[in-house]
């Protein structure tokens, strides 16, 4: 959610975009991405050789977007997801966007541990009839080397941070050094089972299933 | 030096490429969201040392009418190049082509995108360019409709001329391109493809697509009926290569051919009998009518003659395909209407594994084709049909390799690496 003048400019946008059209742009473009994503009913497909019908045409949507930026008939041309909808998650919140994290976001990604700002993002969730838990706060930590040396003091923490609530989990930012993968799958992430704080094994095969997020079972 | 052979496309779409494909006994209907279909149907034709996997796409449901498409399977499927992607780490050798829309993409990204692909496959994929004629794609990207031919045609041109330039200019600093339709000023933030580019693809018809084919294309992918129809175009297209700069052997000609195989050719027949009955009627004349560019067809007895026609606005060529077949056969709509929807108007071979071989024989030793993009009539028993039958077959007279050349896809098609 951040515009970057170098990215627009090798998109045939020299000029970029102003902050307002940004901001509304993206707003819309994510309305539609979620909106094709339930173009199709779970149930929708038949395969039913016999009578001749591959697909319900109830259970097929059309988007017929029109909007300030983008015109979309749809639907997708890709069957309903095993998870429901693939999650949508949202990093570099700044103040003005922070409604648009809370009205869409499944998982949003912080880079300062703030009780404050968890807080306020599950009220503004609420506010928009969206349940607290549907929105998964995750923060982005950099392990750090020495890590090796001190997996209790890492382990610590993220326990801290995770119990005081300023947020429901951590995005784990990995060097491109495999060994500082190994250290912390090897030596911190055990210290983190062993006090209770992250799962044993998968329930279940998906990314919502992974994460809680309402939507695992397809409804 | 060994005697030139053909190259062999795999052609997957959805459950295959009869539109009633998805009704046999034998096909795989839900294909389309079932990634362990395609890694067996991507073995299998590795297995038979196919030179490539293509994908087609549209951007959109093809088919407007809810109550038609519904009866089809090609409104479901995976997006073709994730697709590839996940086949890549499955395979080690067979290319990987998807096509992909200049009309909805932008170069730098589409660029990145297949580049990345070709990485992480070891050299294997290839873009199939495509402008997109259709208006249900064109409603999915703004409310202005579909562009005029020569519009998309001049975007086609600087788009693939970015993306070719994005390729070989990998590991330069600095890009700055600024035309009519794109501006790019970055390369991309990959290194030079492992086997120079990924191969470029087209399939355009027109004279503005055969132009642009001459200019940019490796391969060229074509629908012909006839020996003298598939000959006519390899000659216009390989003399075209002259005024690029370009070398006879610089593009590989590969027509779509819709194999029906079987040991014996009654079993053939009746294979390929056993689908044309699964057609629904109002499915056939739907696909029918989209060929003439009418919309009323319906309204005619469907065991009566054609109509007369005005000329068409859209498929001009394909239209006049169409009627010259239904007033040289003397086929009523339903009969019409059948024949063009088992193979979309590409050719179709029924028969025995040597019929096949010796008619894809003629036209590559004719001078028709330099190979075919094999257009199996439903997944995955036809793939294997034609691997098990008519591939060894080929082999057996030297027409077809035994085994990979090298590991890319250039390698495969006996391609030059571009500079």
């Amino acid at each position: 959610m951040v515009p970057d003048p170098r990215e627009a400019a090798n998109f045939s946008r020299p000029e970029g975009f102003s902050r307002g059209d940004f901001r509304r742009r993206a707003e819309e473009f994510i309305g539609i991405v979620q909106g094709l994503w339930r173009g199709w009913d779970a149930d929708a497909l038949l395969f039913d050789k016999r009578g001749g019908r591959f697909f319900d045409p109830k259970k097929m949507h059309l988007l017929d977007h029109k909007g300030e930026f983008f015109s979309v008939r749809g639907p997708l041309n890709v069957a309903r997801s095993p998870q429901d909808m693939p999650a949508l998650v949202i990093s570099g919140l700044s103040e003005p966007n922070m409604d648009i994290g809370a009205r869409v976001a499944d998982v949003i990604l912080l880079d300062e541990p703030s009780v404050a700002k968890a807080d306020d993002l599950k009220r503004r969730a609420l506010a928009f009839e969206r349940s607290p838990d549907a929105i998964t706060v995750l923060m982005n930590v950099a392990p750090g080397a020495e890590m090796a040396g001190r997996p209790g003091v890492i382990a610590d923490k993220l326990e801290e941070s995770f119990r005081s609530k300023s947020c429901d989990g951590f995005n784990i930012l990995m060097p491109p050094v495999l060994s500082v993968l190994d250290d912390f799958v090897d030596l911190v992430l055990p210290e983190l089972r062993r006090r209770g704080l992250v799962r044993q094994d998968y329930r279940n095969a998906t990314l919502r299933s992974h994460l809680g997020l309402a939507g695992e079972e397809g409804q | 030096m060994t005697a030139r052979q053909m190259k062999l496309g795999a052609f997957l779409w959805a459950t295959g490429h009869h539109i009633a494909a998805w009704r046999h006994r034998q096909a795989h209907a839900t294909a389309g969201v079932d990634i362990d279909h395609y890694i067996r149907l991507a073995r299998t034709a590795e297995a038979a040392k196919f030179d490539m996997l293509f994908c087609e796409d549209a951007a959109g449901v093809r088919e407007a009418n809810v109550n038609i498409a519904s009866q089809t399977s090609r409104s479901i499927g995976f997006e073709p190049i994730s697709l590839l992607a996940a086949l890549a780490v499955q395979t080690s050798h067979i290319g990987l082509v998807s096509t992909a829309s200049t009309s909805y993409n932008e170069p730098y990204g589409l660029a990145r995108t297949f580049l990345s692909l070709d990485h992480l496959s070891g050299g294997r994929a290839g873009w199939n360019l495509v402008t997109s004629a259709s208006h249900i794609e064109a409603a999915n990207f703004g409310s202005t409709g579909l562009r005029p031919h020569a519009d998309r045609y001049e975007r086609a041109r600087e788009f693939a001329a970015v993306v070719a330039g994005l390729w070989r200019g990998a590991e330069t600093s600095g890009f700055n391109h600024e035309g009519r339709s794109f501006s790019v000023r970055d390369p991309l933030d990959l290194p030079r493809s492992p086997q120079g580019a990924p191969v470029m693809v087209q399939a355009g018809a027109s004279d503005e697509g055969r132009d642009l084919a001459a200019r940019t294309a490796d391969v060229v992918f074509t629908a012909a009926q006839t020996f003298e129809e598939a000959k006519a175009f390899y000659d216009d297209l390989k003399g075209r290569l002259a005024a690029y700069g370009r070398e006879p052997d610089d593009i590989k000609i590969m027509p779509g051919v819709a194999p029906v195989v079987a040991e014996t050719e009654a079993e053939a027949q009746e294979k390929y009998e056993e689908l044309q009955e699964l057609i629904p009627d109002d499915v056939g004349v739907a696909l029918l009518s989209s060929y003439l560019s009418i919309s009323d067809l319906w309204r005619y007895p469907i065991d009566g003659p054609l109509p007369e026609l005005p000329p068409s606005e859209g498929m001009q060529s394909r239209q006049a395909l169409v009627i010259e077949q239904s007033r040289r056969d003397n086929l009523s709509i339903r009969q019409l209407a059948r024949h063009f929807a088992g193979a979309r108007g590409h050719w179709r071979v029924v028969g025995t594994p040597a019929q096949i071989a010796d008619e894809l024989e003629a036209r590559f030793e004719g001078g028709a084709a330099d190979g075919f993009n094999v257009m199996p009539s439903y997944f995955p028993g036809e793939l294997d049909a034609f691997a098990a039958l008519v591939v060894p077959e080929l082999q057996r007279r030297g027409l077809f390799r035994k085994d990979y050349e090298g590991t890319t896809l250039r390698d495969h098609l006996g391609l030059k690496r571009p500079i």
